[in-house]
């Protein structure tokens, strides 16, 4: 028998993670995780279907491999990534629809009704981002998501292109065995959230940093509020940013309204209640300003201001920086900036009195936190 | 409730039978509501698993039997109901399906306006559809009291599909009239029975409540009856239901609609579907019809397909709040 052969013999009849990749050499989860990551791209260039004539075989094998990596992975670091389940045999999941075979990855982010993990397509290795509800009775969340995204991804012209690129992209939707539903969604690699940052830098950023974070925001905001779509949930884990060439995503669409003017927001994050204007629990009508409202906040955290408190800034934030935040979280939705684009006149045009000419100035995160 | 098995060739047999039958010959109660299909005093409808169908799904039909639709349950009974039975269980759309059958009239005149059956998975489900008092009455207004099968689904039925595996039931109303969009609480009182009912409800209200357990549809039945295709009827329950409110210009599709609409949620294409309708003998027309009706839905019928695979959470994960 030969090494392939053996190979592909070890990968059909292995029934867990350990059975392929044994037990990995090193201390830490980190020196785990290369030794995993060693063994696997090992295996993949023997058993990948490219380097085997495309045989069912190989096929078979390469989607079987993959489910055991993403195990493998999960019995490595079985706290913060991937791992809901105590018993890890029972985590290895591909997600299968009928369009395409996902391998589920590390969980990006635990929200307040759904998991979001990476996931990798089985046929061509492209990464995605798998969002899964935690219960049934949710499902309406992700059709609304679903349906605000298509509308705003129909919008055509420049401007839409200029601003699509800020949201996620809805692949495809489908319901679990227990129908339980879940999004595919565009994932690109190198974006965290603001959390992060906020974790990173508990006594806040340097304003001139948070900047440009508030501007792709603002911007943002105010290319979905011409579209009258309200988000309704502009939160520190809904913005991700790529410090290197200072691009943002606004995700989380579920709160979100399609045709702002009649509806209230029906859905509020449990662990950000404090960022919501009052307009939200008293079930007003939701507006642009609302939006305003919570951007805001997050840029008050972001310079280390207290959130629930107006007023409340380190001395290292000017007085006309903070009192534009103050100003766009007025308790009455009508005293504030009223969309997006006036919010973000506003602040460009502050910035530029403040420090100038906008330049690029370089964001990095402390190195041990980065992801 | 909702034990036995589906029996197309008995189905079969009866449905030949009453081919040419006369209407009072199927309608077994000409001249009152069956005191079992009575609205009130009402406790739980039940749709439970059993060894015959572990994994039984909740439907509940409500016709509309005033004067202008009363030809549609006389048409299930006739000829449609194997049909329903056999596109949802042999084409696999729903393995155990557990159907209801219930009528609908108007609760600002009608003496019935609202009869009900049981959850059945057997052919007994046909005779709870001939049970149903054909009152022929309804009111000029335009208006029928629909909301009462919301509110009666939402506060008098309980099943395994959604306790036991968060699996929602199918409700679908059907009719060619707009809905009235109060239910005070003296004609709930009336309607249900009993003195607890102490508040008026919305139509908007009871159709939310229904929709935790139900995916709910309405079907605006057009072609020849008198209202369905007036655009504001089908507005109104737009304004409803969102897509989920469905038109139909054939009025002998509705049963083809209803399998197509399950179909279609339980993650089937429509040309899939279609194929099906042909095989079970539909007409071009009517499989044209269903199929309008079927897109016009767009994103309303969600067709969300099935995914296998494991995605383990705990519910208790869930942090967010409802408003």
């Amino acid at each position: 028998m030969n090494n392939l052969e053996a190979v592909f013999q070890s990968i059909e009849r292995a029934k867990k993670p350990q059975d392929i990749f044994g037990t990995l050499a090193g201390t830490t989860p980190s020196e785990r995780a290369q030794a995993l990551r060693k063994a696997f791209h090992g295996l993949v260039r023997l058993v990948h279907p490219d380097h085997n004539g495309n045989s069912e075989r190989a096929k078979i094998a390469f989607q079987r491999l993959i489910e055991l990596h993403a195990g493998a992975e999960g019995v490595i670091n079985p706290d913060s990534k991937s791992i809901q389940n105590p018993d890890p045999a029972q985590n290895i999941s591909v997600i299968k629809t009928p369009k395409a075979s996902y391998a589920i990855q590390d969980l990006l982010g635990a929200g307040d009704f759904c998991n979001v993990h990476r996931a990798v397509r089985v046929s061509d290795n492209q990464e995605f981002v798998v969002k899964s509800l935690f219960q049934t009775g949710d499902n309406d969340l992700l059709d609304n998501e679903r349906k605000v995204l298509k509308s705003l991804w129909t919008q055509t012209g420049d401007r839409a292109d200029h601003f699509l690129k800020y949201l996620p992209m809805f692949v495809e939707a489908a319901d679990l065995p227990d129908s339980r539903r879940l999004h595919v969604l565009t994932y690109e690699s190198e974006f965290f959230p603001l959390t992060e940052v906020l974790n990173a830098f508990p006594g806040g950023i340097d304003p001139r940093d948070a900047a440009w974070m508030g501007n792709r925001v603002f911007e943002i905001l105010s290319w979905i509020h011409e579209n009258q779509v309200v988000h309704g949930a502009v939160l520190p884990c809904h913005i991700l940013i790529r410090p290197r060439d200072h691009a943002a995503k606004l995700i989380g669409w579920c709160a979100s309204i399609k045709e702002f003017g009649k509806d209230h927001i029906t859905v509020m994050s449990g662990d950000w209640t404090d960022y919501y204007p009052p307009e939200v629990e008293q079930r007003q009508t939701a507006t642009p300003a609302l939006d305003v409202f919570m951007a805001a906040q997050c840029l008050s955290a972001l310079v280390g201001g207290r959130v629930s408190k107006r007023g409340s800034f380190p001395r290292t934030v000017p007085k006309r920086f903070s009192g534009f935040l103050d100003a766009c979280r007025l308790a009455r939705p009508s005293s504030r900036f009223q969309d997006g684009r006036s919010a973000y006149l506003e602040f460009k045009s502050l910035l530029k009195e403040l420090y100038g000419p906008p330049t690029f100035r370089p964001f990095a995160m402390p190195k041990h936190s980065a992801s | 409730m909702g034990y036995g098995n589906w029996s197309d060739k008995s189905y079969d047999y009866i449905s030949k039978s009453r081919a040419s039958a006369p209407v009072d010959k199927i309608f077994t109660n000409v001249s009152s509501a069956d005191p079992a299909m009575n609205s009130k005093g009402v406790k739980l409808r039940e749709s439970r698993d059993s060894d015959d169908h572990p994994e039984s799904n909740a439907i509940a039909v409500f016709f509309d039997v005033t004067g202008s639709m009363g030809g549609v349950p006389e048409l299930f009974a006739r000829e449609k109901l194997g049909g329903l039975m056999n596109l949802i269980v042999s084409k696999g759309y729903i393995a155990h399906p557990q159907i209801l059958f219930g009528a609908i009239g108007d609760a600002t005149c009608d003496r019935y306006p609202l009869q009900i059956g049981q959850f059945e998975s057997s052919l007994v489900m046909d005779t709870w559809l001939t049970k149903i008092y054909l009152e022929g009455g309804g009111g000029g207004q335009v208006s029928e009291s629909y909301g009462l099968a919301h509110y009666f689904a939402a506060n008098y039925t309980a099943m395994d599909c959604f306790e036991k595996r968060q699996r929602k039931g199918y409700l679908f109303t059907m009719g060619d009239e707009m809905p009235w969009l109060d239910m005070p609480a003296n004609e709930l009182r009336e309607v249900f029975g009993g003195s607890k009912i102490s508040k008026a409800v919305s139509m908007k209200e009871a159709i939310e409540q229904a929709s935790r357990m139900y995916h709910v549809f309405h079907i605006v039945i057009g072609g020849g009856t008198r209202h369905g295709d007036d655009p504001k009827i089908l507005a109104a329950w737009r304004k409803l239901l969102g897509e989920r409110a469905l038109h139909l210009a054939e009025p002998e599709g509705v049963c083809e609609l209803i399998a197509a609409t399950i179909g279609g949620m339980e993650g089937r294409e429509w040309d899939d579907m279609a194929g099906d309708l042909r095989a079970n003998g539909t007409s071009t027309a009517i499989v044209k019809a269903v199929g309008n009706a079927v897109r016009s839905a767009g994103t309303g019928l969600a067709r969300i397909p099935r995914a296998s695979g494991n995605l383990p959470v705990a519910a208790s994960a869930r942090r967010g709040i409802r408003l």
